[in-house]
């Protein structure tokens, strides 16, 4: 369900036209979004006497708005999305650093483990293990954070190294840097501990199937608008780095080349745009 | 440091003109911005939220409770569906 401080009336015509099937909770005058800690405090400074304030014009660009702040603005919070059990315990939190990024659905599931997205995926096998790759969204727009996945199954008895191995080549996304495209360090999984009786070595590995993320956005900014302009895909590349050993052998350290490939809206011409700064 | 330290622990004016301070303009030790940081912002991971009560699109009073699924629920604030 969405909580925001629109009135009933505005909520009622939204969800007619976007055909919205779950609630969404007027909170006019905000005292919700305040209770719970997330009212947008930014905008309240921007709002009020040190309004000038070029740090905090800073501030507001990244949270708020890139425009001079408007008294619509009050009362909105750091968007964001709770997660929560039965009883009301939050399980996972989405809170974003940019005002105009925003997780994609497909990022959203497959953070939480709750399933796969349709997406066609590239399948490559290797002597120790086979991948499949994949976007979350086939398609983005800018501030869309998406995600790749990379599902991963070590071939019986192989196994890659985890996070905490030393002297292992830990198994590693290297994405190849481009402007106006963040990244974010990869999720990895829980790994085990394996015992290598030879050397009687204890390290952090993954011997079953278990899927890497790492988050894509390509920005918003002004620049970045620029710099899109016309396009309708947006090529990812990089490699994926391992070592992989078995119970006697340890192989040579692999990189494998691959390529993610997203369609990009409202980059063309005609098409729907994104929030437009002046 | 000291000296100011000095002050406010003995001038309740003071102190009270630093909390206002403190909560209309948040700065830090050396006079500039605090950083905003959204991951610690409202209820953190195992915290339990706080409940509501507010009218949903239809005009329905929704709480906490009214809005649970099988296995919880999901939580999206918004800035607007206005603008």
């Amino acid at each position: 369900m969405g909580i925001s401080y629109d009135s009933q009336q505005i909520l009622a015509d939204f969800t007619k036209r976007h055909s919205i099937s779950f609630p969404l909770l007027a909170d006019v005058g905000s005292a919700t979004i305040r209770r719970y800690g997330i009212l947008n405090t930014v905008v309240e400074e921007a709002l009020g006497p040190n309004g000038k304030d070029p740090a905090l014009r800073a501030d507001l660009a990244v949270y708020a708005t890139v425009n001079e702040p408007s008294e619509r603005l009050r009362g909105i919070p750091f968007p964001g999305t709770l997660i929560v059990d039965r009883q009301g315990r939050v399980t996972s939190r989405f809170f974003e650093d940019y005002y105009w990024e925003r997780n994609t659905t497909s990022n959203v599931m497959l953070r939480l483990g709750a399933g796969s997205p349709t997406v066609q995926g590239t399948q490559v096998s290797t002597d120790h293990l086979e991948l499949r790759t994949y976007p979350s969204d086939t398609s983005v727009s800018l501030g869309t954070r998406f995600t790749l996945a990379l599902e991963v199954t070590p071939k019986p008895g192989m196994h890659v190294y985890a996070p905490g191995a030393a002297n292992y080549r830990i198994i590693n996304v290297n994405i190849a840097p481009q402007p106006h495209v963040r990244t974010s360090a990869i999720r990895y999984p829980a790994s085990e501990i394996y015992h290598f009786v030879p050397l009687n070595e204890r390290v952090p590995v993954y011997q079953k199937p278990f899927t890497l993320l790492m988050d894509v956005v390509p920005e918003a900014t002004a620049e970045a608008r620029k710099a899109f302009a016309g396009r309708n895909e947006l090529v990812i590349t990089g490699t994926l780095d391992y070592q992989a050993c078995d119970d006697k052998i340890c192989y040579n350290p692999v990189s494998l080349p691959l390529t993610w490939k997203v369609g990009m809206q409202g980059l063309v011409p005609g098409a729907p745009q994104p929030p437009q700064s002046r | 440091m000291l000296s100011r330290m000095k002050g406010l622990l003995t001038s309740a004016s003071v102190l009270s003109t630093a909390v206002l301070l403190a909560t209309t303009a948040p700065v830090d030790a050396q006079g500039g911005r605090q950083r905003v940081d959204v991951a610690k912002l409202g209820p953190q991971v195992g915290e339990r939220v706080p409940d509501f009560s507010l009218p949903d699109q239809t005009g329905r009073v929704r709480n906490l409770e009214s809005v649970m699924g099988p296995r919880g629920a999901m939580i999206v604030f918004y800035r607007s569906a206005d603008w």
